[in-house]
């Protein structure tokens, strides 16, 4: 690139540098403090110790705070993926009148405060008793986000999908079930998978809902993380915390493994 | 598609839409306009909340954070969504999963990392009292530059990915006629990239300001008990003071801002694409 | 070629709302025969392409494949053996893998599918191709790999939707040879939709000229070129001048020797000389355009009425006449073809 051997291109790469240093920096500080064999976070740490991670796993809120997210987010992953591609292939293969406006509206949720939806379903649970509190209100207000994240994964890509392979499995004697199962899904995997593991990320790591409809007994761990954090500045926040930047390191380069193929 | 608009038809595509249109209805129009009516409702909230200073600071706190967080994430992000856009290493994809990685991680730990930091022995807080422009026992926690901070790094992301977006999608040959025409190698940037980039960092900075104007996780967190921001204090007021119609209100000023915003974004993007 | 008719469109309609796409078309292909769906766009050639196909259903009338009538049979019982567009190959599918798919949904056995296959990949020329995915070939390639696939099968009809029209102009001229010798090698019924008249008159035996949904004319290359039965279709394919004669007259005034109607007059009939117009079937006017075609030489020559006659004739009419100067027309009344009232 023969604009970076100008000053220009000096200035921009020192910034570059920069931002990548500011972007990543924290995680690596937080893995690193988690290691500290002292009794209060410190960074640069102090000997090597891996005390905090023995702390973290005997602890029943961060365990139980797992698994409650664990399942939320699985819940939340299938249910959005089901509803969501349902809706995208009802709006990319049937053209109906007003169907770019209902469009517009199912991926409103993802330009709205989190917060304000919280509060709205907050209201509205209070008035509308229509799930009992806790895990079932949760998984049906992540809902909400989840479903848009679906369709914005899954409407390009079932617009890219040429309409007529459809027809040709057909044409070439595959009954329609046959040419969704041989041709159609194959095609879409890779968007299917992309679009699960983003609305799982989204319920496993989502803070705002959590607080204001999960229920304390079965608080997730984002909850419990922000209880934690608020209260002390605890060196076993830090090693979940590091727990969780290793999990979501190895989901996101299992997804990109998986696209790749 | 040649569709037959015939009566099946019309029922599959309903069958497929019943879903997400249930819960679209019943857990987000309905919720929303119960806001506006709870808000509405009882006594006069939204005076209360206009026509105190105390409140009205908070607007202003918000918008400020959206402010100074889009002027941040901007500097810092074109630089690297335009050196990744441009590079033509088998690096460049590497990097910019790199970039999104902190995306896949909660803003509960990512806001965590800076209290690492910021509180008073913290690095960050250390470095600067190192300075002796501020008091020996100055932390970074609790201030507006620490949320700033913080809030800027979690959003960065989201500003890279949608500017590295709008710039692949400008012409690399546009620059090199400008060039080719005599300008350098800035000019041509500033004249032609900047300017076919327009909208899009214009819809990237409308999306971060309007993302950090109603953040929650991190401001509670770095900005601790003296923070008075939107998304903060509707927590409070729903949670703590159970002020609902006051909280619904505050929310619905929220929401009113960032829909506005959102229309324009949409605006922005639909010209774009045209 | 047989006589038996292999595919019969009896009646066929097709309406959307109060348009109609297809209106009652009568077409009979017979065995081995390749009939070309011809017209301007939107004139439903797709439409009754896809009819056939089973993928829109007809609002009236039969389809009879073999005799059999498949009017509302499902698209994946149906005999046929589609090229698309788009080709429409299955993108996660390699090149063998999309050839064999149909052959995989009749139940063949294994080794017989391979040896199928194969036999399609060396007559189509793909060898050594068949295990990229169809995003790793060029556009010809994925055009063969189309037509192998659907090829393979042996369907009863073989049914093109313009499947030369993402290839550029020499692979369009080389492709559509070589599918006409495996079309008639391997003696394939097929129904073959084009906008393009040179390439319906190159390939097919007989031409079926639609305009607004009907069915306007059916007939050989030659015949719908030489007795064109329509105004539309005397235009649609190849050039033509046409006069309406009345009592020896053009209606802008041209002596005629022929009888009342619409005539059409081919430009390559009308011969061009500088010697003055004299009795009917001549016309003097001046020269506005002189185009070099390789094979002749176009004219255009402008009337005292105001028309412009197309005339064609050997390259040397360029050094002959000059543009803005004066020339005369001739042809005679056997190069006059009358059209049917209408
Ligand atoms: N699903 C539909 N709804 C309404 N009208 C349609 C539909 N499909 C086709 N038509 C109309 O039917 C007519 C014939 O369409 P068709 O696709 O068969 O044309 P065509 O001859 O294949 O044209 P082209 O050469 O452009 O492909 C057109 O006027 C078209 O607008
Ligand atoms: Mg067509």
């Amino acid at each position: 690139m023969t604009s970076l051997r100008t000053p220009l291109g000096w200035v921009l790469r020192g910034m570059a540098v920069l931002g990548f240093v500011y972007l990543l920096g924290p995680l690596l500080v937080i893995v690193a403090a988690s290691f500290s064999d002292t009794g209060y976070l410190a960074f640069p740490p102090q000997g090597f110790s891996l005390r905090w991670y023995q702390a973290a796993l005997a602890d029943q809120r961060y365990l139980n705070g797992f698994f409650v997210s664990l399942r939320l987010g699985l819940m939340v992953a299938a249910l959005s993926l089901v509803i969501g591609t349902a809706a995208a292939v009802a709006l990319t293969r049937f053209a109906f009148p007003g169907s770019t406006l209902l469009e517009a509206l199912f991926l409103s949720p993802l330009v709205l405060p989190a917060l304000v939806l919280a509060v709205a379903l907050t209201l509205f649970f209070a008035a509308n008793p229509i799930a009992p509190p806790g895990m079932t209100r949760l998984v049906i207000s992540h809902l909400l986000v989840g479903v848009p994240m679906v369709l914005r994964v899954m409407l390009p890509v079932l617009r890219r999908v040429d309409p007529a392979i459809e027809e040709a499995a057909r044409n070439l004697g595959a009954s329609p079930i046959k040419a969704f199962f041989l041709v159609t899904l194959p095609v879409l995997r890779p968007g299917l998978i992309a679009a699960a593991a983003l609305a799982f990320i989204f319920s496993f790591d989502e803070v705002e809902m959590a607080l204001f409809l999960g229920s304390v007994r079965d608080a997730p761990l984002t909850v419990v993380l922000y209880g934690a954090a608020q209260m002390q500045m605890d060196p076993t926040v830090a090693a979940v915390s590091s727990m969780l930047i290793l999990l979501a390191l190895l989901l996101m380069v299992a997804q990109q493994m998986y696209a790749n193929r | 598609m040649n569709g037959d608009l015939n009566a099946r038809r019309g029922l599959i595509a309903a069958g497929l839409l019943a879903p997400a249109a249930l819960i679209f209805a019943t857990l987000f129009i309905w919720p929303q306009l119960g806001l506006f009516l709870q808000s509405l409702g009882g006594p006069p909230t939204f005076s209360r909340f206009l026509g105190d200073s105390y409140y009205l600071g908070v607007l202003g706190n918000s918008l400020m954070l959206g402010v100074c967080v889009t002027l941040v994430t901007l500097v810092l992000g074109f630089p690297l969504a335009f050196l990744l856009a441009r590079a033509e290493t088998r690096w460049a994809g590497l990097l910019l999963l790199l970039t999104t990685f902190p995306l896949w991680v909660s803003a509960v730990v990512r806001s965590f990392a800076w209290m690492v930091l910021f509180f008073r022995s913290g690095v960050a807080s250390r470095l600067l009292q190192g300075t002796g422009l501020v008091p020996p026992d100055f932390q970074l926690i609790g201030t507006f530059t620490g949320v700033v901070i913080a809030l800027a790094q979690v959003l960065l992301p989201i500003m890279i990915v949608t500017l590295y977006a709008v710039i692949r999608g400008v012409d690399r040959d546009l620059e090199h006629a400008a060039m080719n025409l005599g300008a350098s190698p800035a000019v041509a940037m500033w004249l032609v990239t900047l300017r076919l980039a327009r909208g899009g960092v214009l819809a990237g900075s409308l999306l971060v300001f309007s993302l950090s104007v109603s953040a929650f996780a991190t401001p509670s967190l770095i900005g601790g008990a003296r923070a008075h921001f939107m998304a903060v204090t509707i927590y409070e007021q729903t949670l703590e003071l159970l002020d609902w119609p006051f909280a619904a209100a505050i929310a619905a000023i929220l929401l009113v801002i960032s829909l506005s915003v959102a229309l324009t974004y949409g605006k922005l993007l639909g010209e774009k694409n045209r | 070629m047989t006589n038996s008719a292999e595919l019969v469109l009896d009646g066929l309609a097709r309406r959307y709302g109060s348009t109609t796409a297809v209106a009652r078309m009568d077409l009979t292909v017979a065995a081995g025969e390749l009939v070309a769906l011809l017209g301007p766009s939107g004139c439903g050639k797709t439409t009754t392409l896809r009819m056939v196909a089973g993928f829109i259903e007809p609002s009236e009338g039969r389809i009879l494949l073999r005799g059999k009538d498949i009017t509302t049979m499902p698209a994946h019982q149906r005999d046929t053996g589609m090229v698309f567009q788009s080709y429409a190959l299955f993108p996660h599918l390699s090149v063998a893998e999309n050839i064999a798919f149909g052959l995989k949904r009749r139940g063949v056995a294994k080794a017989e599918i391979a040896e199928r296959v194969a036999r399609m990949v060396s007559l189509l020329q793909l060898q050594g191709l068949e295990a990229r995915l169809p995003k790793q070939l060029s556009g010809g390639q994925q055009q063969r790999v189309a037509v192998g696939r659907a090829l393979v099968i042996n369907p009863a009809v073989v049914l093109l939707d313009e499947p030369f029209s993402n290839l550029d102009a020499l692979l369009r001229e080389g492709t559509r040879i070589e599918l006409r010798r495996l079309q008639t090698e391997l003696g394939l019924t097929t129904l073959f939709v084009t906008h393009d008249q040179a390439e319906a008159m190159a390939i097919s035996d007989r031409i079926a000229v639609m305009n607004k949904g009907r069915l306007e004319q059916l007939g050989t290359p030659r015949e719908v070129y030489e007795r064109p039965a329509t105004r539309f279709v005397a235009s649609f394919i190849g050039r033509a001048n046409i006069l309406v004669s009345r009592d020896g007259r053009s209606e802008d005034g041209i002596p005629l020797d022929a009888p009342d109607g619409t005539l059409v007059l081919r430009p390559e009939r009308v011969t061009l000389d500088d010697a003055p117009a004299e009795g009917p079937n001549a016309v003097s006017g001046t020269v506005e355009l002189l185009s070099f075609l390789g094979t002749g030489t176009q004219a255009v020559l402008r009337l005292p009425g105001g028309r412009q006659l197309l005339a064609e004739g050997p390259a040397s009419l360029a050094d002959r006449f000059r543009t803005g100067g004066p020339a005369t027309a001739r042809w005679t009344r056997g190069d006059l073809v009358a059209l049917p009232p209408e």
